[in-house]
């Protein structure tokens, strides 16, 4: 027999791995929140412009990519926050705008290591409403939306692109974005000491690969924040926390990198117990809009719908 | 109870050691014949595997913790992963090496280069902003030069013996190479205290304690 008769590409997903009922049953679910919530869905081209992520730091090398009549470079989508980011700029408006999504996204991985490189992603952008009402406003839709999944392992993490780089200015040595990123507990004794780093700035480093975990990571963080900016970015976090109704599985992590060079605020991330990667991840963007010559403040978080499937299975299986 | 998966041989040796001296009871582990998956009495599940395994093992969310050689981790593509302790042990370093000659010989050509670690020769010479013509080899490296296949090695330098029986020296060190424990992301959230339990057992006793 010929081989394409039985094969698929690397690159393909496992068609029969899903279940499909329960895929579309959970994205109706999602569908039906966000609808009430007033989000409109979009439906969004699969081609895009390369260049349209390539000012934005996605990696030219993981996306699918080929050209087009004009002699352009086409490359299949990344990610959707970015063509509504571009979407919204069209309608040359600041004024609040929901959007929903659901759909595939397409970025390479590096072979035999058993990820994706077509994902099933679901999600929104809450564009125009600035500051802790469109961080609320985000965090309780999630809140709202994981009970759907039919997972009961899950922490919700909030972390601080803004904690990140104000620190990352005070310090001024960008070996040090490895070090957060990774947590190397060994390797930031090792840059505080070469760089001679003294005082309330030292012992804020040496603590920070711990700095993660439930509620009194933060009244830790306040304690240590050496600056009004770092300490503003904690009592954010703080105040977030404070104003949420359902608290139980909230996590932080001060010691993050964040994802996207856009981000600017809060970060989010949902973890199941089940899964090596994140459910959920989003944030505040307030600058992506800039990139089009837009300031419009922004929020956004999707859902990583293969992900939720695996984990769904995994959890089941241990539970059995 | 953590996973753990300990890189075989030398490394699996010194990180026993290292948690039985901390009073972790380690017995099952010194004890056992051919098993390749162990638990001992404190909550520690343990395989053993190859280097890149280790690696392999802790990206798919297998384990939660691995031990395993930077060197292991600087020649793979996959680093999603948090990178706590260096254990400072397992010393070494890559180095570049060859004739004494190729010091100062002129070369009109693209240098050939032999190695088993691709990425690091190549990301070495990429540094140097030289381009070389990179050849793959398993192991004893050092006969690409001495069968005259190579103009020098990129390789993993203990004592340098095997160099030197060989008329070959270091050119120059790359970077240093040591055991690290390493963690992946989803179980650091939700086994902090357990993994830190480790971790502090295994940290250097000088270190600051933050």
């Amino acid at each position: 027999m010929e081989e394409f008769k039985y094969l698929v590409p690397e690159e393909s997903i496992d068609a029969a791995g899903f279940d499909g009922v329960r895929l579309r049953t959970i994205e109706q679910s999602l569908r039906d929140v966000f609808t009430a919530h007033h989000y409109e869905e979009l439906m969004l081209p699969t081609f895009e412009y390369l260049n349209l992520y390539n000012g934005l730091a996605v990696d030219e090398s993981t996306m699918f990519q080929f050209t087009n009549f004009e002699g352009k470079r086409i490359a299949l989508r990344t990610d959707f926050t970015v063509p509504i980011a571009r979407l919204y700029n069209n309608e040359n408006t600041n004024a609040v705008r929901r959007y929903s999504y659901f759909g595939n996204v397409y970025q390479t991985q590096e072979r035999h290591k058993g990820r994706d490189s077509e994902s099933f992603q679901g999600g929104v952008e809450l564009i125009g409403l600035p500051g802790i009402k469109g961080d609320l406003e985000c965090l309780s839709l999630i809140q709202e939306t994981m009970p759907l999944l039919e997972l009961n392992n899950l922490k919700l993490e909030l972390s601080s692109a803004k904690f990140y780089r104000r620190l990352m200015s005070i310090v001024g040595d960008r070996s040090l974005i490895d070090i957060i990123d990774k947590k190397k507990l060994s390797e930031m004794q090792k840059f505080v000491a070469r760089h001679n780093i003294q005082g309330e700035l030292k012992d804020l480093l040496l603590y920070l690969p711990h700095a993660f975990g439930d509620i009194t990571i933060l009244k830790k963080m306040k304690t240590l924040a050496c600056d009004d900016r770092l300490y503003e970015a904690v009592d954010e976090l703080e105040t977030l926390y404070d104003a949420l109704t359902y608290k139980d599985n909230i996590i932080f992590d001060l010691c993050k990198v964040p994802r996207q060079s856009y981000y600017t605020g809060i970060l989010i991330n949902c973890y199941s117990y089940y899964s090596a990667q994140p459910i959920l991840s989003g944030g505040r963007y307030d600058n992506l809009l800039n990139y089009f010559d837009n300031n419009v403040p922004s929020i956004g978080f999707v859902y990583h719908l293969n992900n939720v499937m695996n984990a769904i299975t995994k959890e089941r299986e241990a539970n059995d | 109870m953590i996973k753990i998966a300990i890189t075989k041989g030398r490394i699996e040796k010194q990180v026993c050691r290292m948690l039985e001296a901390k009073g972790f009871d380690m017995a099952p582990i010194f004890n056992k014949n051919r098993e390749l998956q162990i638990e001992t009495s404190d909550g520690l599940s343990m395989i053993f595997a190859k280097s890149n395994d280790v690696l392999t093992f802790l990206e798919h969310g297998i384990v939660d913790v691995g031990f395993v050689g930077s060197d292991t981790m600087l020649e793979s593509d996959f680093d999603d992963y948090y990178e706590m302790l260096d254990l400072d042990v397992g010393k070494c370093y890559f180095a570049l090496a060859a004739y004494p000659e190729y010091r100062t010989k002129t070369f009109n050509r693209r240098k050939k280069i032999a190695s088993k670690y691709t990425k690091v020769a190549k990301n070495y010479f990429a540094s140097k902003q030289e381009d070389v013509e990179i050849i793959k080899l398993e192991g004893s490296v050092e006969l690409g030069p001495v069968v005259g296949l190579s103009d020098a090695i990129v390789d993993i330098v203990e004592t340098g013996s095997t160099l030197k029986a060989n008329g070959l020296e270091v050119i120059e060190e790359i970077c240093d190479i040591s055991t690290r424990m390493i963690v992946n992301r989803v179980s650091l959230k939700f086994k902090k205290d357990e993994i830190f339990r480790l971790i502090n057992a295994l940290k250097k006793e000088d270190a600051e304690n933050a």
